[in-house]
């Protein structure tokens, strides 16, 4: 079971990855969109930072409520509205719960998945972050369903998140200001999908204690 | 009476579409624009996308939203998600400029929500030359 702490360790980790890797994934966005993702995405996670430190929220589901909101008002560019779907769906599945189990978990971002796809309506191939999302979320859910817990399969959902990142590379984008290139942005790493990658990366290292 | 929201990108393109667009109406039609980051940068603010909506909703019968590239939509659907998908507000699939342009004409002669989406949503088709 995770409680609030996990929570805010789990943000904490991600804004430190957004933090650490600000240059390149603004490098990445540079190549192929307008070259803000890094530093909007940094921006976004301090501001929650921020709202978690002048509002202390208690219940995981209120932290990631908070999140969301803090993403939706400093990260500006399209993340905005796609990762603040993402908290906004999780605080929405955690509801009042204190404490938040596997099961809870796969079912939270699961709803989150079903959010990005919503809104930005990409399906898997479109070189954007629900090419990690939708693997990663399967995968998730198909384990957890089969018995397995989260810090047993951590390490493979952070490998598959990291495979699934670099097979953007040669995918042709179709959603996004990546779109506007057609077939130049073939051969550049999706930012959207990096950014996801750090997303699972950081959720397993709270949660699975990798 | 309806109301107008633009969405841009650039803080610019919002603040100088919807001075074009008072000027052409003539009725009873609230116009506004939300443009840019927080710091005033390329961008959107997403939370205030939201708030400008809600606040337009209490105060008129109607919203019509444009916007113009990529996260300017998002923010307009992640409004309206979080909203519930409300009735009386609807995103016009169409060009910012024109289609603002043109729904704030529509909108100022008194038209139904569901006619100037209609009618911002032609412009996409419209010859200029």
């Amino acid at each position: 079971m995770y409680d609030a702490n996990y929570f805010r360790r789990f943000i904490e980790i991600f804004a430190k990855y957004l933090e650490e890797n600000k240059e390149y994934l603004t490098r990445l966005d540079a190549a192929i969109g307008d070259g803000d993702h890094g530093i909007n995405m940094d921006r976004g996670a301090k501001a929650a930072l921020d709202r978690l430190s002048s509002t202390n929220p208690k219940t995981p589901g209120e932290i990631m409520r908070t999140v969301g909101m803090a993403l939706l008002s400093s990260v500006g560019g399209a993340a905005g509205p796609l990762y603040g779907t993402i908290f906004m769906r999780m605080s929405l599945a955690f509801g009042n719960r204190d404490k938040i189990d596997d099961k809870n978990l796969a079912t939270a971002l699961e709803q989150a998945l079903l959010g990005i796809k919503g809104l930005g309506k990409a399906e898997v191939g479109d070189k954007t972050m629900v090419d990690v999302w939708e693997p990663v979320v399967n995968f998730l859910k198909e384990n957890i369903e089969n018995g397995r817990t989260l810090p047993e399969i951590c390490e493979e959902v952070v490998a598959l998140a990291e495979e699934r990142m670099k097979a953007t590379i040669p995918l042709q984008a179709r959603k996004g200001r990546a779109s506007y290139l057609g077939e130049r942005s073939i051969g550049h790493q999706d930012p959207g999908a990096t950014s996801s990658y750090y997303f699972f990366r950081s959720l397993c290292e709270a949660i699975g204690g990798r | 009476m309806l109301s107008i929201l633009i969405l841009s990108h650039s803080p610019d393109i919002a603040r100088g579409l919807k001075e074009m667009c008072l000027q052409m109406i003539s009725g009873d039609v609230t116009i506004e624009a939300v443009g840019g980051t927080k710091e005033g940068n390329l961008g959107i603010d997403a939370e205030l996308v939201l708030n400008k909506l809600q606040e337009l909703m209490a105060n008129s019968d109607g919203v019509v939203v444009l916007g113009d590239i990529g996260s300017t939509i998002l923010a307009a659907k992640n409004a309206l998600n979080m909203l519930g998908f409300p009735a009386n507000v609807c995103i016009a699939d169409a060009p910012l400029v024109e289609g603002a342009v043109v729904a704030s004409v529509e909108a100022s002669l008194g038209s139904p929500l569901q006619e100037v989406v209609k009618k911002a949503e032609e412009v996409k088709s419209l010859n200029k030359l």
